[in-house]
């Protein structure tokens, strides 16, 4: 398939809610649905043209992934239990606690109608949404996907994963957003799955010792980049973050974690 | 859309508040048992006043309850298919609450000083990590948590692998184990019957929340041929849309529903009048069963429709795949399950609601899920002809 569009958005560039999010949304949103529509909406800008939302097709296929979810909602809410029982929980903040907010939000306000999911896969999930994206555009389930990838964390949600990831990068958030069609219906850069000889590896880092060596193993012989020594900062698929869209050299994709890997990789444009 | 081939349905595995295995949850669909209880003292408080359906039955010592639940359903599924090249097959789980019961517990006992390991099983594809190591599987993992929607969303994911080629075997596994988030949040909806979920009746009043797991083994129809494998079922066909009508509520004339039921149909290369029986998502809720009924009634007709939302209660995540088995289960048995508790109230109209399980030629059965988030599935399963 091809990448034919690409955006990010870090912790501490402009996470605005774009204006199309109504008024009433906004308020209930968990931080990364609110992140997610800021994403796309940089994407659309960017990538996709004037009037890009009028134009998306309805039957677009939608993948998030995410590791943590609505880590602000779902504590809101577990908070309110705590405070006035299991009877008095704040219906709001449950709504919007599952994982699948972000897709769900963007569904909505987008008028997105084709094939959705949203992927828990921790530290593969940039290269596991971009491979089910390519399986159901191969398929010709939909004429284009939109693959939203990344966290939100900020405050209790960053102490915790800091504390828990033991990560050698300092622990941030950020969420990138991929404009994917199938083979052949337009410009961009070519993704593949599995591996290929380019000289150039990008992978996502990784926490643990064992998946470190095997990411560095298979790397072995190419100039390795690691996506959170390009960022300064690490978060669960901070890949999907600095995936390069414009150049035109080959490029081997990688994430690892508890050793399972998943390799992609990028052609020319 | 052209039809796609169909894939083999080598084994099945599932474990929920009837029993420990299969055989229990066959049982339980035939004689139309109601799972739902009450757990005083259970840690579910609101269990006390809603019936539930738990399973109260031996897990393996798995950290984690929603690990330990797909855990035996993917070896009950592997046994099953008589899997052994299990360094080449697949794995892919839907969850919806995953580690929660643990870090919840955390949580409500320490609050914002939760404790790290715990919190670190809340992520879902923990759950997938767990049955491939304990399984022995080292295919490629995927994990989708798309709220009660999850298990048919791994399920799709797991197919288009075996269609396109990334393996030739996978188990795919469906878990969720109750909470008090769950439970508590559901509550504050005032989403739960206080009576037990009545589906795809006049009289409902809401859903019953339950747990477990299901799990199939499915491969293409050469893998199962080349090893001997015996066929049970066929999987025919997915749908899978984003509903995009509102975060908790489906678009009330079920049109994005029927898309996928479509979807699902033409990926099949089956028409309207081959689907024998539906098992309906059927929660309960006012508007989930309209909506279905609606999608349904225009499609089909009176199609023999059921929910086992009062056998299993709903188990969120883990649903689709548990009620896959029910459907693998009845197109084996040629018997059409029947709604429990529908005995004992008013059909909704323009579907024919199965109030006491009874004999038929079924050729291809249509399962449907609808979510949380606004995602609407559609599963299609065939007799084991199909797939040899």
């Amino acid at each position: 398939m091809l990448i034919a569009g690409h955006a990010a958005i870090v912790a501490g560039e402009d996470e605005a809610t774009p204006d199309w999010v109504p008024a009433g949304a906004k308020r209930r949103m968990d931080p990364i649905q609110r992140l997610a529509c800021a994403v796309v909406d940089r994407l659309g800008d960017r990538h996709l043209g004037p009037g890009w939302r009028a134009a998306l097709p309805a039957a677009t296929a939608l993948i998030s992934a995410n590791s943590f979810g609505s880590v602000e909602t779902t504590l809101r809410f577990a908070e309110s239990v705590a405070a006035y029982g299991d009877r008095g929980g704040s219906p709001t903040p449950f709504t919007t606690s599952v994982h699948n907010s972000a897709a769900a939000a963007l569904g909505e306000l987008l008028n997105i109608h084709g094939p959705c999911t949203t992927l828990s896969q921790g530290g593969t999930g940039t290269l596991a949404a971009l491979r089910l994206a390519d399986l159901w555009l191969a398929a010709g389930r939909a004429p284009a996907a939109l693959v939203v990838v990344g966290d939100h964390l900020h405050g209790w949600g960053r102490r915790v994963v800091t504390n828990l990831s033991a990560s050698p990068w300092p622990v941030s958030h950020g969420l990138a957003a991929m404009w994917c069609l199938p083979d052949g219906s337009g410009h961009g850069r070519q993704f593949r799955l599995g591996r290929h000889p380019a000289n150039r590896t990008l992978d996502g880092g990784a926490l643990e010792a064992d998946d470190e060596v095997e990411l560095a193993h298979r790397a072995a012989g190419t100039e390795r980049q690691r996506a959170p020594d390009l960022l300064g900062a690490w978060w669960p698929c901070c890949l999907a973050a600095v995936i390069p869209f414009s150049e035109p050299q080959p490029l081997q994709l990688r994430e690892c974690e508890a050793g399972t890997v998943v390799e992609g990789w990028l052609a020319t444009g | 859309m052209p039809a796609s081939p169909p894939l083999a349905i080598t084994g099945i595995g599932c474990l929920a508040a009837p029993g420990g295995d299969v055989a229990a949850i066959r049982a339980a669909l035939a004689q139309g048992g109601d799972g739902l209880r009450l757990h005083p003292g259970c840690g579910i408080p609101v269990a006390e006043t809603a019936p539930t359906a738990r399973f109260t039955g031996h897990l393996p010592p798995v950290p984690g309850r929603t690990a330990a639940l797909a855990v035996a359903a993917a070896r009950e599924a592997l046994r099953d298919a008589g899997a052994s090249d299990l360094a080449e097959i697949g794995v892919v789980v839907g969850t919806c609450t995953a580690g929660m019961p643990e870090s919840e517990a955390d949580f409500f006992h320490l609050g914002r000083e939760v404790d790290p390991p715990a919190y670190r099983r809340q992520q879902a594809h923990r759950v997938t990590q767990a049955v491939a190591r304990i399984t022995r599987c080292a295919g490629p993992q995927s994990t989708h948590s798309v709220a009660c929607a999850s298990a048919a969303a791994a399920v799709v994911e797991a197919m288009e692998w075996l269609r396109q080629g990334i393996v030739e075997q996978v188990v795919v596994v469906g878990a969720d184990a109750l909470c008090r988030v769950t439970t508590a949040g559901f509550t504050s909806l005032q989403l739960v019957d206080p009576q037990g979920c009545r589906p795809l009746l006049a009289e409902r009043g809401g859903m019953s929340l339950g747990e477990g797991a299901g799990a199939m083994v499915l491969e293409t129809v050469a893998h199962a041929r080349r090893r001997g494998a015996r066929v049970r079922a066929s999987l025919l066909g997915w749908g899978l849309r984003a509903d995009g009508y509102h975060l908790t509520a489906p678009d009330p004339a079920g049109t994005q529903l029927d898309g996928a039921i479509g979807d699902a149909l033409a990926d099949g290369g089956i028409g309207n009048g081959q689907v024998g029986f539906v098992c309906a998502h059927g929660t309960g809720t006012r508007d989930n069963d309209a909506c279905e009924t609606a999608a349904l009634s225009r499609r089909f007709g009176a199609v023999p429709t059921a929910s086992w939302k009062r056998n299993f209660g709903h188990t969120m995540g883990a649903c689709a795949l548990i009620e896959a088995v029910g459907c693998v289960l009845a197109l084996e048995s040629q018997r059409l399950w029947a709604s429990a508790g529908a005995s004992e109230g008013t059909p909704l109209p323009g579907i024919e609601v199965v109030r006491s399980t009874r004999a038929g030629r079924l050729d291809t059965v249509l399962s449907t899920t609808l979510a949380f988030g606004g995602t609407d599935a559609a599963l299609l399963f065939g007799r084991a002809e199909r797939a040899r």
